[in-house]
């Protein structure tokens, strides 16, 4: 009788740990794109620094923010990924994560909206969608943020811009072109279109 | 809804082809509309198993291959594929030719706060397509919050030139047309169409911008070039706000063709599923 309590209680303090463990609490993800944006919108205020100035500054703060090297790995997909040796993999992600900062994350007149509206946090399984709307005159873009727990924290993995996610859209065109040609196609592709 | 939405690696494969869909038109009807509640189910409801599932923190990367992207993302045939990229690079030739300069003349001759008014015209005339649509959905209350909409623009906005209805959340139910109606009745995509003018469509949704015209009142006007006359000022209107958001996707894309295609399928996605 005992042995079996106490491997009941042994079995609860297990669960109500695990619970707590992955009890995901959006606070921190929140908080983490509320402040980034507020920085970034700060800077983009400032009128004492040049254009080339701002785009620096705020790609300073929004870069470390996302998990660009995930965001590779995503992009390819388990089967190209996989498929590929260390040394292409690195070449691509340096080139994709070049391509998203000039892109996405260096576009400055993406966040130098009127005013950024927060909704609440969603979870999906251990990770949490933060979705916001960018508004100013004539045009809402809602913009969700997904994060998830890195080693290092909450970073950004992706995000869905009107509901057309980065990783998808860019994993579209990526899948066509593999299928079609090789790994090296595909890297002068986007050594190209990074000239 | 996602009946028809193949991945294309798949389009040659006839039989394969067939096989899948008379699984999905007879599976379809079951799952239609909201194919996605399984996943939705929040976290904290299902945090107990998953830690025993996911074990360690470095499994993480690898959770993702496996559930958010590895479902290959929402895909459509695309037989048409020389047609379309003909007529992508007809849009593409004509916006930066044509509409994106008309554009920015406009934005310029044209004041803002007028614009912004001429937006807010359109869009309450443009209420009956909603509405219908509100309905053949059986969203009742979403149905609502557009005849209260219209009646607080109708008033208080002057007629439709001002929205006042936009600040309140209740009044501002998600916009609905017939591509969505259709689409919650189970019908798919079919395949991807790129429209002359209009852009990326689908079958689906070439059949539901059709029929909204029914719905649209500007289709009933007189003679026939008042109604022409009124779409290319709304689309006019309309641009002067997103001038550059095409060159930003555009911009970021390696074949701009593919990108739009996946852009405009995932956006449908979502706008059915809200």
């Amino acid at each position: 009788m005992n042995i079996k309590r106490m491997i009941w209680m042994g079995l609860i303090g297990i669960a109500l740990m695990a619970g707590q463990a992955y009890a995901i609490d959006t606070h921190a993800p929140e908080a983490l794109v509320r402040t980034t944006l507020d920085q970034v919108t700060k800077i983009l205020r400032n009128n004492d620094l040049s254009m080339d100035q701002k785009k620096t500054a705020v790609l300073n703060i929004v870069a470390p923010r996302f998990d660009l090297p995930l965001m590779a790995k995503l992009t390819l997909g388990k089967k190209h990924w996989t498929a590929l040796p260390r040394d292409k993999r690195q070449e691509f992600s340096s080139l994709f994560s070049a391509l998203l900062k000039r892109s996405y994350l260096g576009k400055i007149d993406l966040y130098s909206n009127e005013k950024i509206n927060f909704k609440p946090a969603q979870t999906k399984k251990n990770k949490v969608y933060v979705p916001t709307e960018l508004i100013s005159a004539g045009k809402t873009v809602p913009i969700t943020y997904k994060l998830y727990k890195s080693k290092e924290g909450w970073k950004i993995y992706d995000a869905d811009i009107s509901g057309t996610s980065i990783i998808l859209s860019h994993r579209a065109e990526y899948d066509a072109i593999l299928r079609n040609g090789t790994i090296d196609d595909l890297l002068a592709k986007l050594r190209q279109s990074l000239k | 809804m996602k009946s028809f939405a193949l991945p294309p690696s798949r389009r040659l494969n006839g039989g394969l082809v067939l096989g899948l869909l008379v699984v999905f038109l007879t599976a379809g009807c079951a799952h239609r509309g909201r194919p996605q509640v399984a996943a939705e189910i929040p976290a904290s409801s299902v945090s107990v198993s998953e830690s025993t599932v996911a074990g360690s923190e470095t499994d993480a990367e690898d959770d993702f291959f496996d559930d958010e992207f590895e479902t290959e993302g929402p895909l459509v045939a695309d037989p048409l594929i020389r047609f379309n990229r003909l007529m992508f690079q007809f849009n593409d030739k004509l916006y930066f030719w044509c509409l994106k300069p008309v554009a920015r003349g406009y934005r310029v001759v044209v004041p803002e706060p007028v614009r912004l008014s001429l937006k807010n015209l359109f869009n309450h005339v443009g209420t009956p397509i909603r509405l219908a649509n509100d309905l053949l959905q059986g969203k009742f209350k979403s149905a609502g919050a557009e005849f209260g909409k219209f009646f607080v623009n109708s008033t208080a906005g002057l007629l439709g030139l001002g929205n006042p209805a936009a600040n309140f959340p209740a009044l501002n139910p998600d916009k609905e047309d017939l591509g969505q109606t259709l689409a919650t009745y189970g019908i798919g995509n079919g395949f991807y169409l790129v429209l002359p003018i209009f852009g990326p469509s689908t079958l689906r949704d070439t059949v539901g911008l059709v029929g909204d015209f029914v719905f649209d009142p500007i289709t009933y006007l007189h003679p026939w070039y008042v109604p022409l006359s009124i779409r290319a000022e709304n689309i006019t209107n309309d641009l002067s706000f997103r001038i550059g958001d095409y060159e930003a996707l555009k911009s970021a894309a390696l074949d701009p063709y593919l990108m739009l295609r996946s852009a405009y399928i995932q956006h449908r996605r979502k706008v059915i599923d809200e």
